[in-house]
């Protein structure tokens, strides 16, 4: 009974989505047509120039090329994010010192850095850590933020017994800071896929973005709207899959 | 066995007049014993310094003679008694893992607590998806497996429905056959009605004030446990 109310709720929840995308579709479409603009081609040649980059296979090699940074820097910012906002909220070093370095070095306009990292780190390496240092502070704020009002009676409990530090980690702090981490997660992972683009057309190597920057000089504008709909639709999938973990773990608690 | 209390005080603020002040009491088991008070009057806190997750000012609390390790102890808060991101099976383990004990031998003294306590079925449950009752019957099995040689409980019986209560108690009662149980309640009756050695808490600093063997005669006492109540707050 319950379960079939949730199939039919999340069947009418998909309805919403797929009418929606046909309605914005629909009028995507006519007012390509009615203004025939060649910067606003229309939805069927989109879609025709897409099936052609797909043919290709040059299309599925630069999306691995920004998959792949993307994922490597999203990793990254999870285990740095993860281990200094523990830190920063766990012990009292960290409370002193790491804490305020982090407030205090959110609010920085860190695209800006993009030059400067070019120089340290190469063309590679500057592009993955941009989106490490832009996605490490909604992982580590929202670490932090959980960490620090994890409950005292569950403490307590694996204190009285006779729990180290480590046990208090592993079976208090970490399983009751998972939804916020992967609160903090989601709002990294969706603004990942838009650094990606600045980063990747910074120094042209490749990358989604770098193929966005070309096909728009080139004012291949078909091509300019397949490639960022092939970015968004990377990036609402990988939310997707964090808010399905998201959920599901909050399911069992509740 | 014998729980030592010396000379224990503790306050939550300084400036505060001290929950405990000198405060020396021995707890002999196996037994079970249930400790009365009013709200507030530190009841909970008594159980908290035991279970080594308070400190005192000053003073020890010792097992007979040597000081509590605090695997000594199985500690049952009033609420959030269990871990809620862990099943039955894994809260139930938790003391056993924390020791270090070898995964057979965990294994087996889980599923036997389990059994015991009627909550064997629910192994792979979530704490969420369980009545009070059932809740508070892991945790008991939780105390059971691990080695320890003090239970202590919290209101143990509070938000519960009768027929639950009256379970807890008869479980409890059956621990205390080779453990020193400690229950801590401010329900006069039922703790007059369950018996177990009574031990009336009172005033502030708090001291004990009165000890007595519940159950039927213990009736007689009523009014002046209540008064004990209105004295000493």
């Amino acid at each position: 009974m319950e379960q079939t109310r949730k199939g039919y709720r999340l069947l009418q929840d998909l309805l919403v989505v797929v009418t929606t995308l046909v309605l914005l579709l629909t009028l995507w479409h006519i007012v390509a047509i009615t203004f025939k603009k060649p910067y606003l081609p229309s939805p069927v040649l989109v879609t025709l120039k897409f099936y052609e980059l797909l043919s290709t296979g040059f299309l599925l090699e630069n999306i691995l090329i920004t998959l792949k940074r993307v994922v490597i820097a999203l990793s990254l910012a999870l285990i740095l994010g993860l281990s200094s906002g523990l830190l920063a909220s766990r012990t009292r070093i960290g409370n002193g010192i790491l804490r305020p370095v982090i407030l205090a070095t959110y609010p920085i306009p860190h695209i800006t850095l993009i030059p400067v990292l070019l120089w340290i780190l190469g063309v590679e390496w500057s592009k993955i850590a941009i989106i490490t240092i832009i996605t490490y502070y909604p992982i580590a704020l929202s670490t932090m933020e959980w960490a620090i009002r994890t409950p005292r009676e569950y403490e307590d409990l694996v204190k009285s017994m006779g729990g180290s530090r480590l046990h208090l980690l592993t079976y208090v702090v970490i399983p009751y800071i998972i939804p916020g981490l992967l609160t903090g997660l989601r709002i990294s992972v969706s603004t990942a896929y838009a650094i990606v683009f600045i980063a990747e057309s910074f120094v042209l190597t490749g990358g989604l973005g770098a193929l966005i920057e070309e096909s728009w000089h080139r004012l291949d504008y078909p091509a300019v709207y397949a490639y960022v709909l092939i970015l968004s639709a990377l990036g609402v999938i990988s939310y997707v899959i964090v808010w399905i973990l998201e959920k599901a773990y909050t399911i069992r608690l509740s | 066995m014998k729980l030592v209390i010396d000379s224990l005080e503790f306050k939550y603020r300084s400036g505060d007049t001290p929950v405990f002040k000198s405060f020396s009491y021995i707890f002999e088991g196996p037994q079970l014993h249930v400790i009365l008070g009013s709200n507030g009057v530190g009841k909970t806190t008594l159980l908290k310094l035991i279970a080594g997750v308070l400190e005192p000012i000053k003073g020890s609390i010792t097992l007979d003679g040597k000081p509590l390790t605090r695997g000594d102890i199985a500690y049952i808060p009033q609420d959030n008694e269990l871990l809620p991101w862990l099943t039955v099976y894994m809260n139930v383990e938790l003391p056993l893992r924390i020791k270090g004990v070898n995964g057979d031998e965990r294994r087996s003294r889980v599923l036997e607590a389990l059994k015991t306590m009627g909550v064997l079925g629910y192994a792979s449950r979530y704490p969420k998806s369980l009545s009070g009752g059932e809740r508070k019957r892991v945790a008991l099995a939780r105390a059971l497996a691990s080695y320890s040689k003090i239970i202590l409980l919290d209101e143990p019986t509070a938000n519960l429905d009768p027929r639950s209560r009256e379970m807890l108690w008869s479980y409890l009662k059956s621990l205390a056959k080779d453990k020193l149980v400690i229950v801590v309640t401010h329900e006069v009756s039922e703790a007059l009605r369950e018996g177990g050695l009574i031990h009336v808490l009172a005033g502030r600093p708090a001291r004990i004030v009165d000890v007595f063997e519940g159950g039927e005669s213990a009736w007689s006492r009523l009014g002046k446990v209540i008064d004990y109540y209105k004295i000493y707050w």
